[in-house]
């Protein structure tokens, strides 16, 4: 299913009422797709996961370094740094992320690492949509969720979710979304508040046709 | 911004006690902090806490960023030195998580006297449970609660719990922890004779069924059941703060959270869209608090 532009227009201008100044005071560099990004917190630190290869998931020995001043560009500090594979997943937005592995060979006091830009996987660009309008269907995937509440969940463990509201028509704009294979989780909400299901977008062409059993329906415009 | 987290925070304000038992009264306020200490928000949110502070004895903080006081320079990078509210110390947790993302309970607590009220920090408790069980197992602090109005003061204690449930990608995971406190919640009220109250962010309505279904029938209620969670235009979306108190009127230790009315009491002049860009995306829910031993 194709949305008229008119109708996309539209959607990008909700959103710019809703967040009129995620834009304004991004912190890191966004993507070239993009203006402005949905569930840009004001300044918020990246949250950084880091797994080592030798299997330890949940490695905390590190501290976030802010970026130089006249910079957009986050790291770490590794302290101690052992040599080792880290495989670093970082969270901009619950819609833009990055991962990176660093083999690091030598056994040190510390060691800075750089993240990786947002919207890089192992230092490829993924597709990145500039504007993203997601249409809230219900759980059986027939009706459209007008006003519905819908929690997107970041995809770290631990992660709390970024709450929108869809407009009448079922719609929520998203700006700046990655695609990811997995596509993006989310639990959803009518506008009584009601729980209807847990769910996902997918964010990949293919998913503007609704597949079936699908609850939720992505039309990314073209 | 000083009248933000006020206009806010849910009041349960009037008191009903029994006329019996003498009443240890103290107020309570739980809030979800919005990773507190990792934004530039950070200013904005330890003025509203300070603000509140004025008017309440306890302050349980979920999504804690930092080991020690997020406001204090020597725990932030973000310039931020805004010392403890007045009269309050700072308890906190270990940190708590299951990956590298990591947060931590923080509980401010009032160390004057207020209203004829002493509150006295007794102990901790931080092995309540694990990350098998909890993403962030729950916190506990035990107060002693002093009226010191008459001529022969009396006191009860009471652990307050701090808990921030999973999100996770389903409603199931939510639930489990709901019902999972059953087990902490009966542990504590065995020992030390005390009361106890649970706060948080639960991530699941109140009347949840299957999380919550075991308060009832362990001398326990659970309030409020109001939107808490706000969206990104600050509209109030889902019912997921409250707190678990120890309910019991026959027999003490008893908790009653006084109550008017459960409304929002929202009257400040400005607007929740402010409040989710500047604090949070929770609103606090704050109640009083009368203890009976």
């Amino acid at each position: 299913m194709l949305r008229r532009p008119h109708k996309i227009a539209a959607a990008g201008l909700l959103l710019a009422l809703a967040l009129p100044s995620a834009a304004a005071a991004q912190v890191f560099k966004l993507p070239s797709e993009c203006t402005s990004a949905t569930g840009a917190e004001d300044l918020d630190d990246p949250v950084v996961l880091i797994s080592l290869g030798s299997g330890e998931q949940n490695f905390t020995g590190f501290t976030l370094l802010n970026p130089p001043k006249g910079t957009t560009t986050w790291g770490i500090q590794v302290i101690p740094a052992a040599a080792a594979q880290y495989n670093l997943f970082v969270t901009y937005t619950p819609f833009l992320t990055s991962d990176r592995t660093i083999v690091f060979p030598y056994n040190r006091p510390s060691a800075i690492f750089l993240l990786p830009a947002p919207g890089v996987t192992g230092g490829r660009k993924m597709k990145i949509w500039a504007n993203f309008p997601v249409t809230i269907y219900d759980a059986p995937g027939k009706q459209i969720v007008p006003y519905a509440y819908v929690d997107f969940i970041p995809a770290f463990n631990g992660s709390s979710p970024y709450t929108m509201q869809a407009n009448g028509q079922g719609v929520i704009p998203l700006n700046c979304v990655q695609q990811v294979s997995g596509g993006y989780r989310i639990t959803v909400y009518d506008q009584n508040h009601a729980y209807l299901y847990d769910g996902s977008f997918q964010t990949n062409a293919l998913a503007a046709t609704r597949q079936p059993g699908a609850r939720t329906e992505a039309d990314p415009p073209r | 911004m000083h009248a933000k987290c006020l206009g806010l925070a849910l009041a349960l304000a009037g008191v009903g006690l029994p006329a019996a038992a003498q009443a240890q009264s103290f107020t309570i306020l739980t809030q979800n902090v919005l990773r507190f200490g990792h934004g530039s928000r950070l200013l904005n949110q330890c003025n509203a806490i300070t603000t509140a502070s004025a008017t309440v004895d306890i302050i349980v903080m979920q999504e804690v960023m930092a080991s020690g006081y997020p406001c204090l320079a020597a725990n932030n990078k973000k310039g931020v030195n805004v010392p403890l509210p007045p009269n309050f110390a700072y308890a906190t947790s270990a940190a708590k998580g299951r990956s590298s993302y990591i947060e931590y309970y923080g509980i401010l607590y009032r160390t004057n006297q207020r209203n004829n009220t002493q509150i006295t920090l007794l102990g901790q408790d931080d092995a309540l449970s694990t990350t098998a069980t909890f993403m962030r197992p729950p916190y506990g602090a035990r107060f002693q609660v002093t009226d010191n109005s008459t001529s022969t003061p009396k006191s009860c204690n009471v652990w307050i719990v701090d808990i921030h449930s999973i999100f996770g990608p389903n409603l199931a995971g939510r639930q489990a922890e709901a019902a999972a406190m059953r087990g902490i919640y009966r542990n504590l009220m065995a020992r030390n004779n005390g009361a106890v109250i649970v706060a948080g962010d639960w991530n699941v309505p109140a009347d949840d069924a299957t999380g919550f279904g075991w308060v009832a029938t362990n001398n326990a209620a659970i309030q409020p059941n109001v939107l808490t969670s706000l969206t990104s235009a600050g509209a109030p979306s889902s019912a997921y703060d409250h707190a678990i108190n120890t309910s019991n009127s026959s027999t003490p230790p008893s908790i009653t959270i006084a109550q008017t009315g459960g409304s929002w009491t929202y009257t400040g002049a400005y607007s929740m869209a402010q409040w989710r860009t500047n604090v949070s995306d929770h609103m606090g829910v704050k109640a009083t608090v009368s203890l009976t031993c």
